[in-house]
């Protein structure tokens, strides 16, 4: 059984690799760390994540994601993917 | 009496009981006729034994006004410095603005084609402001997408972007590495800047000392803060 604190790790690999704003190390280690915890809860409900990670870019990181732009959905469809397959 | 060992501070036996400034370790009392007068309330008023009236304190503040150069009209040289500066600073914010205009296009361009985190290890050449065939001309710069997206790309000397506050992840970024806005301010003021394509987005990057303040450049978030380090 992965632990918490495994997950925890596995998902910040995956907000790293995918690093919204572009911040470089070692900055990056704890960049998105908060955000985790909100992402653990959601991670079996695809449609939950989406609206969480979407509401994230837009209103609380503030970077200029459009969710009517394919490839920009295509991008987090392909972070959410990732986390669902931990 | 008591004198301070340090010497800076003495405290005068007098029914106020005030700390009175005294010059190492001297006696912070000095005569005045037939009387004693303490030597921080002989510079304060003026009064000293070469007598005198008390300085004009309206006189004595606009004095130091322009000596520091606040205000308006106290410091003309400087005026004048300034308004060429706020000048460029126009100047450079319009051609930059076309930069940044260009570059969000560009960078459009190759997400269409690539998006970034498929070309984390592929350089794909962004040209702009030219004449080539994509549209953007001549080789002003080229860079890695993939690369790019963590370093910013070329520098720029005065950005005249009007800031319009700070995002959440912004504040909770200076909240928990401790960063001041005194700090975030001086950085934008005095640091470095640099023109960054994010992976959603150009950004402003400015750095000053160990300090980094990233600014979105285009979008609705124009002018916020997005992150900090």
């Amino acid at each position: 059984m992965v632990t918490y604190k495994r997950e925890f790790q596995r998902i910040n690999k995956i907000l790293k690799e995918w690093n919204p704003i572009g911040v470089p190390e070692p900055a990056l280690s704890d960049e998105y760390t908060s955000y985790i915890p909100q992402i653990l809860e959601k991670k079996n409900d695809e449609k939950k994540l989406l609206e969480y990670l979407e509401d994230l870019l837009v209103n609380v990181i503030g970077v200029e994601y459009n969710p009517n732009k394919k490839q920009h959905k295509q991008d987090v469809l392909k972070v959410i993917e990732k986390i669902r397959n931990l | 009496m008591f004198i301070d060992p340090d010497g800076m501070w003495a405290q005068a036996v007098e029914q106020e009981m005030n700390w009175l400034w005294g010059d190492s370790g001297e006696d912070p009392w000095e005569d005045w006729g037939e009387e004693q007068i303490s030597k921080e309330q002989s510079r304060t008023q003026g009064s000293n034994e070469i007598g005198g009236d008390p300085p004009d304190i309206k006189e004595w503040f606009s004095n130091l006004m322009s000596f520091f150069g606040w205000g308006p009209g106290n410091n003309p040289k400087d005026d004048v410095e300034e308004a060429r500066f706020q000048e460029e600073n126009r100047k450079s914010a319009k051609v930059i603005g076309n930069k940044i205009e260009k570059l969000g296009e560009a960078q459009q361009t190759a997400l269409s084609v690539t998006p970034m985190s498929d070309a984390l290890n592929a350089v794909v050449d962004i040209k702009i402001n030219g004449t080539s065939d994509s549209g953007f001309g001549k080789n002003l710069f080229t860079t890695g997408v993939g690369i790019a997206s963590v370093n910013p790309i070329f520098r720029i000397a005065k950005l005249d972007v009007p800031f319009s506050g700070i995002t959440a992840h912004g504040v909770n970024q200076a909240i928990t590495r401790g960063i001041s806005s005194s700090r975030i301010l001086t950085t934008i003021r005095m640091g470095e800047a640099t023109i960054a394509p994010g992976r959603y987005g150009v950004q402003i990057r400015y750095v000053y000392e160990d300090t980094t303040v990233v600014v979105s450049a285009t979008g609705r978030n124009a002018g916020k803060i997005i992150t900090v380090w």
